[in-house]
């Protein structure tokens, strides 16, 4: 019987076996949803002890699977082995079905068998009590069966589903799958249950909440696994503070978010849609109300101006009883179960929707293949293409207000007594300039008035050559030059102080050379005037 | 999978929207709390997490390298499990990479040390370093980061060689010379008796006065070794060979350059070979200059330098010799000889440059080209293997 020629896969100590416990936990949740889900639709339906049956069942199921993975011979005749396994669980549920009623109702029960066999053996009780059993056992096997793929080292154990998809991916799968599952049940049974009234305890949805908490540990055990199992495959030493870690930081984050999903809000006021509702609502009153505000402007002008136009005439008095004067909208007439209770609920809703849009831009900032999917999905596309048009929209009406208000401004400045903008007839103060920019002032303009009288300055002379090139024929001004080009120099090149007395010297210079070069100019006009 | 979760999560927000329902609120806390906690833990750990390779970038042959790889966390956050992969060239390691799996505490560090060992003369790249890491949940991902190469030059073997004869015309060196064409007059050997013969600017003035007769100075010839070396790489000079004769010439180009540069004098390098670590071609001849800084230039081009099959020995000398100075002495390091090679060697002699040729493998008939050698009137030495390198050395 025991005979074992396939080698067992190597189990990863406590971690493996945590996986287990998480799994059928999930398993026995699982039926627990499902029981409140048909406590909902069957009314007269006696689920008492239902859940006791069920972890039994599922532990039954992971350890069946062992036996068949481990035991030669179990695997020779699965068949007969499976189908002892459920006819026996059927047996054990009728008689858990029947004995709730005590042991005379079972044996009455037995006794109408030969009457009435499927009648009486299948019962509405039993039927809803088989099927939860069933999804237990089912649960735990799946799960099971994945869990213990995963700590298969060697690939030739894998089938051909695995090796093409990771199982943790599956476990993944199975997981999710199920809570939606779960999700879409525990969604809709209160609702049947109460008759339409609404009144669930935490209780109730308890175990929806522990199913995903143990689903989230089962994840978390199960990526370890899978990572170990790799890290085997390369012959790669795993240090034990890596598992003690990854144990202690989950059922930290596991915790903490369990905790915090105990603590926040679950209950509001308004639901998602009144509250969609009152802000348009709000919206609507805010433009009824500058609405109000122009036209009680408007009337008020009106009434200012049509006096002057017709002076002698008397508007006649109204007669009867006066008109009631429209008052503007009130916040609080679309009050919807008070402000507070309103405000809350907006913050409330605010903040779940910027959290959810926040998870979803990030899962798909790391899932870039969804992403790629979604940009292709029509409606998404035309809605992209709205929202790129409103923004350049937005973008170019900021843009020529931002002009607008900024020239306006300019506009408002200039007109104002303390106007600096230079107007194009500005010139230069001489008073303001340093000492150095005098220098360089009087060597432009030397510059300039040579070039008048042509001696212009060649793009490849430096000052010195300069010079030599017009004091040839600046005969007089020879001395000065020299003088000026040197100081130029000087205050172009050095870095030190350059004394007032030095531009006084140049101005003197240039007051000197610009003498001869009127000097020049008049006599050659004279010339000029002779040659006509 | 990806469907799923997003299924699941439209499903919870349907729900929490159209029932008033606590439980689908608290599971897309869960939910949400899982993805944040992940994503800000990944996108924190990598900003927080550095990898530093402390190495000696330049070994000689036959050392070990040892390598210290820290993985550094310097971040608030735990790092719960990393795994890195560090290439390694296989020339210097038994195994072809270093890979680990480790975890860190916030503000920690690990260090791997590793050795590799110098078998092989080369230029080698350590790494990628390539690191995985992620949450314990791994709803959202790994990260990865890597870190750039970093490389390490070994040096070909530097065979010692004890006494070289090498011909020179370069005047006026430390060396000294049989010759007295190449007297230094700043190295005065004696004093003797004024012949006719004998120049006045050799007269000793005090001495003469001291002797009471006329005393010359008697100087010691010198010369200066003035070194090229010549390295052919071409892979054609080197076919058919049954070693790997192209490196015995680097090491004989190495032991040659070491010899010359212990002797104070100065030594270039000029090759036809490719250097990966530049991408100019043909490589920039190494000037002859003095000084042990300059033989490590020369090392670290021979230890990274690799055969081609574009330039000839013979195009490489007839373009870089005629920019040497007169009485260079150009050594040339090559796998094959022939007519051609002789011719050019001729033409450098005559150019008044002094010619040596090392002949490195098993290539060519070794007592033809001895005898053509001889004819040419050029040094000529043939190495079959470093042993044979060694001997000559030892002469």
């Amino acid at each position: 019987m025991t005979e074992m020629k396939t080698p067992a896969p190597r189990l990863r100590g406590w971690t493996v076996y945590a996986s287990y416990v998480a799994a059928f936990s999930m398993a026995v949740c699982f039926a627990g949803i499902a029981v409140q889900f048909f406590r909902g639709v069957f009314q007269s339906w006696n689920s008492s002890g239902l859940l006791i049956i069920c972890t039994v069942v599922a532990v039954e199921a992971v350890a069946s699977l062992w036996m068949v993975k481990n035991l030669q011979t179990v695997q020779k005749h699965m068949f007969f082995y499976r189908l002892m396994e459920w006819l026996f669980i059927l047996l054990v549920v009728k008689v858990f079905t029947e004995i709730r009623g005590g042991p005379a109702a079972l044996w009455e029960n037995i006794l109408l068998w030969r009457k009435d066999f499927l009648g009486s053996f299948v019962s509405l009780d039993y039927a809803v009590n088989l099927m939860i059993v069933a999804a237990a056992w089912l649960v735990s096997y799946f799960f099971s069966n994945d869990l213990y793929l995963l700590g298969v080292e060697e690939a030739v154990y894998l089938d051909e589903r695995i090796k093409t998809a990771p199982v943790r991916d599956l476990i993944l799968k199975r997981y999710l799958g199920l809570g939606m599952l779960a999700v879409l049940m525990m969604g809709t049974a209160p609702r049947l249950m109460s008759n339409g009234q609404t009144v669930i305890t935490p209780v109730d949805f308890a175990p929806v909440i522990i199913y995903f908490v143990l689903g989230l540990a089962l994840v978390s055990l199960s990526r370890y696994a899978d990572l170990e199992t790799t890290w085997h495959q390369a012959r790669l030493q795993v240090p034990t503070q890596i598992s003690r870690r990854w144990v202690l930081y989950s059922a930290i984050i596991i915790s903490i978010l369990a905790l915090l999903a105990a603590w926040l809000p679950t209950n509001y006021a308004n639901g998602f849609f009144e509250v969609i509702l009152a802000i348009l609502n709000f919206l609507v009153l805010i433009v009824l109300f500058i609405n109000y505000i122009v036209l009680f402007i408007i009337n008020g002008i009106y009434n200012l101006v049509m006096p002057l136009f017709s002076p002698g005439t008397q508007l006649p008095e109204p007669t009867g009883t006066p008109r009631p004067t429209p008052s503007p909208p009130s916040l609080a007439d679309t009050n919807v179960g008070g402000n507070a209770a309103l405000i809350k609920t907006l913050i409330y809703w605010a903040i779940f929707a910027i959290l959810v849009i926040i998870a979803f831009r990030q899962y798909l900032s790391f899932n870039r293949s969804l992403a790629e999917e979604l940009k292709k999905f029509r409606p998404l596309r035309w809605l992209a293409e709205f929202w790129k048009q409103l923004k350049a929209s937005l973008s170019k009406a900021n843009k020529s207000v931002g002009e607008f208000v900024q020239t306006s401004w300019q506009r408002l400045r200039n007109l104002g007594p303390g106007s600096t903008a230079q107007s194009e007839w500005d010139y230069i103060n001489l008073r303001r300039l340093s000492t150095r920019e005098k220098i360089f002032f009087y060597y432009q303009a030397l510059l300039k008035k040579a070039d008048e009288v042509g001696f212009p300055r060649q793009r490849t002379q430096t000052p010195y050559e300069y010079a030599r090139s017009i004091s040839s024929n600046l005969e007089e001004g020879k001395e000065n030059v020299q003088e000026l080009t040197e100081s130029f120099i000087e205050a172009r090149y050095s870095r030190h102080e350059i004394p007032n007395q030095e531009a006084n010297r140049v101005r003197e210079a240039w007051q000197a050379i610009r003498r001869v070069i009127r000097n020049i100019r008049k006599s050659r006009q004279e010339a000029a005037e002779k040659k006509k | 999978m990806l469907l799923e979760t997003v299924i699941l999560v439209i499903l919870l927000v349907i729900t929490a929207a159209l029932l008033k329902g606590g439980f689908a609120f608290s599971v897309l806390y869960l939910f949400l709390g899982v993805y944040i906690i992940g994503m800000v833990w990944t996108r924190q750990t990598a900003k927080s997490i550095t990898c530093d390779r402390k190495l000696e970038s330049h070994v000689f042959l036959g050392e070990e390298i040892h390598i210290r790889l820290e993985i550094k966390n310097s971040g608030w956050l735990p790092v719960p499990w990393l795994f890195f992969y560090e290439s390694l060239p296989s020339d210097l390691a038994a195994g072809s990479a270093i890979q680990r799996v480790l975890s860190l505490k916030p503000h920690s560090s690990v260090e791997v040390p590793y050795t590799l060992n110098a078998y092989k003369r080369g230029y080698y790249a350590i790494g990628p370093f390539n690191a995985k890491f992620g949450d314990t949940i791994g709803l959202t991902g790994t990260q990865e980061i890597h870190k750039q190469l970093d490389y390490i030059t070994v040096y070909p073997r530097i065979v010692a060689l004890d006494e070289l004869k090498m011909p020179s015309r370069s005047p006026l060196g430390t060396l000294r010379y049989h010759q007295p064409i190449f007297e230094d007059p700043s190295r005065v050997r004696g004093k003797r008796d004024y012949v006719t013969t004998d120049s006045l600017r050799m007269v000793d003035w005090k001495a003469t006065a001291a002797a009471g007769r006329l005393q010359v100075k008697q100087f010691e010839p010198s010369i200066a070794l003035q070194t090229a070396i010549f390295l052919d790489l071409n892979i054609n000079e080197y076919h058919g060979q049954r070693l790997d004769a192209a490196e015995l010439s680097i090491v004989i180009a190495a032991s040659v350059a070491n010899w010359v540069v212990k002797q104070k004098q100065s030594v270039g390098l000029i090759t036809n070979g490719r250097d990966p670590s530049s991408a100019i071609w043909p490589i920039k001849p190494l000037p002859p200059r003095k000084g042990g800084g300059h033989l490590i230039h020369i090392l670290d081009l021979l230890a990274r330098i690799q055969k081609t099959d574009t330039l000839s020995l013979a195009e490489l000398l007839n373009k870089e010799t005629p920019n040497l100075p007169w009485g260079t002495t150009v050594i040339i390091v090559t796998g094959h000889a022939d007519e051609t090679l002789f011719d050019e060697l001729f033409e450098i002699k005559r150019r008044g440059q002094s010619v040596m040729l090392l002949l490195s493998g098993y290539g060519t008939n070794i007592r033809s080209l001895k005898l053509q050698a001889e004819r040419f009137g050029i040094p000529f030495y043939a190495f079959q293997n470093e042993k044979s390198l060694e001997a000559w050395g030892r002469r």
